[in-house]
Order: C-alpha cells, then sequence, then structure tokens
C-alpha cells in the first residue's frame, strides 16, 4: 500500500496495515524530523512532491521489493507538507514469513525511496533562514 | 513545439513560477531542452549537471527526444524521507 498525504502518520495504522497470519515478523521503519543537523538546529520542514510521479516510484520500489524477497505485506507512508520537529516524515512496513526478508527489505526500500522518488525537504533553520536540500548540489 | 516544464524545490524558487514555457526545435532532446533553459534563465547554470529532467513521470537520458503534449518535468537532486 502506497500513501502520500498531508495528515499525520499513524504508526499503528502503518503496523496493522501489514499484518497477517502468513507473516512471522513485522518491521517498521519511521523517518522523524531531525532537530540538530551537524550542529545547526532545525525550526521545522516542509515537505513537496512531485505527486503523480512519486506514487508511480513508490510503487515500483514495492513491486521490486515484493521480486526479490518473500514479503508477506508491505505499506510506505510519506508525509507531505509542514512538519514540526520529532514528526514521522515517512513510515515503512513489511511483514514476510521471516524476519531477514523483513529487515533487509525495509532497509532497500527506505535507502532507494531516498535515491530515487521525487520529493523533497526544506530545512526551516532555527535562524529564520530556509533552503531546499538537494543532496550534492551546493548551490 | 512548446514544453511546459514543472519545476519543484530550489528549481521552482530560483525562479518562482511553477511551470515554465520553452520553445524547442522538433527533435529537441533534453540535453537540448537543458541548454535552452540556462540560456533563458541562467540562474540554473550551477545547477545543471544536477539536474534530471522526468517525461511522463519517468526519469529520462539526455538524449531521449521530446514530443509535444508530453508532461516533463525538472528534477533536482531528492530529499524525501
Amino acid at each position: 500500500m502506497i500513501q502520500l498525504n498531508h495528515e499525520p502518520i499513524d504508526s499503528n495504522q502503518a503496523l496493522a496495515s501489514v499484518q497477517s497470519p502468513h507473516a512471522g515478523a513485522v518491521v517498521l521503519f519511521l523517518g522523524t524530523t531531525r532537530e540538530f543537523t551537524a550542529g545547526r538546529q532545525t525550526e521545522s520542514l516542509d515537505y513537496e512532491s512531485y505527486g503523480e510521479m512519486a506514487a508511480s516510484k513508490l510503487q515500483e520500489l514495492e513491486e521490486q521489493a515484493r521480486q526479490q524477497w518473500a514479503l508477506t505485506e508491505v505499506t510506505i507512508v510519506h508525509r507531505l507538507g509542514h512538519l514540526e520537529i520529532g514528526e514521522a516524515s515517512v513510515a515503512i512496513a513489511v511483514s514476510a514469513p521471516h524476519r531477514k526478508d523483513a529487515f533487509t527489505a525495509g532497509q532497500w526500500l527506505i535507502d532507494t525511496l531516498k535515491e530515487i522518488v521525487p520529493i523533497w525537504k526544506k530545512e526551516n533553520w532555527a535562524d529564520g533562514t530556509s533552503e531546499w536540500v538537494h543532496p550534492g548540489m551546493t548551490s | 513545439m512548446i514544453i511546459n516544464l514543472k519545476l519543484f524545490a530550489a528549481a521552482r524558487q530560483a525562479v518562482d513560477q511553477e511551470l515554465l514555457e520553452l520553445e524547442l526545435a522538433d527533435g529537441a532532446t533534453i540535453t537540448d531542452l537543458k541548454n535552452e533553459l540556462v540560456k533563458q534563465f541562467p540562474q540554473f547554470e550551477s545547477m545543471r549537471e544536477h539536474l534530471l529532467v522526468a517525461v511522463d513521470a519517468e526519469y529520462a537520458k539526455e538524449d531521449q527526444v521530446l514530443m509535444p503534449d508530453q508532461e516533463v518535468a525538472l528534477i533536482p537532486p531528492v530529499s524525501g524521507g
């Protein structure tokens, strides 16, 4: 299941969505907004996406994970819009008959999401400035 | 042909617009699109090498030929998660 939405992420709901009598393991990853990055303080964050492409890329990630590992259910939820510190920006829940597949697929999903899915975050720094985060790009 | 280029994040901020209309020759490629973009908006020069382009919601290669009516978007390095 893929979701991109502006409402706070309900981690219990993400977990419940992957529970199954066929699963012997459930792994939940939550990405949360960090207050301190390399000593710099963040006040809040804003996320935006290229919605249609982000949804299709997330769907592809789920399909690719299911091809690579024996999984029961996969749920990926990404939050958009304005987030305060400590809130979850992303939830990835994976269930599988065996834990190794659930752990490995969960790690691959978040790593690959961060590389290819067109979603961007803007850091609103505590000093009042803000900037879009574009890894590898200096300006 | 006219391409309406969708912009996001710092690319949108660079021109304070969500959409740029670019006129390109028929048969123009992604590279031609980037050349035209930088020519008209020099503020993209410094980020050019980091920019990807999506055509109809799929990442496109530099030599892909653009067609009228495709949805074209500029994708700066992503930072979701």
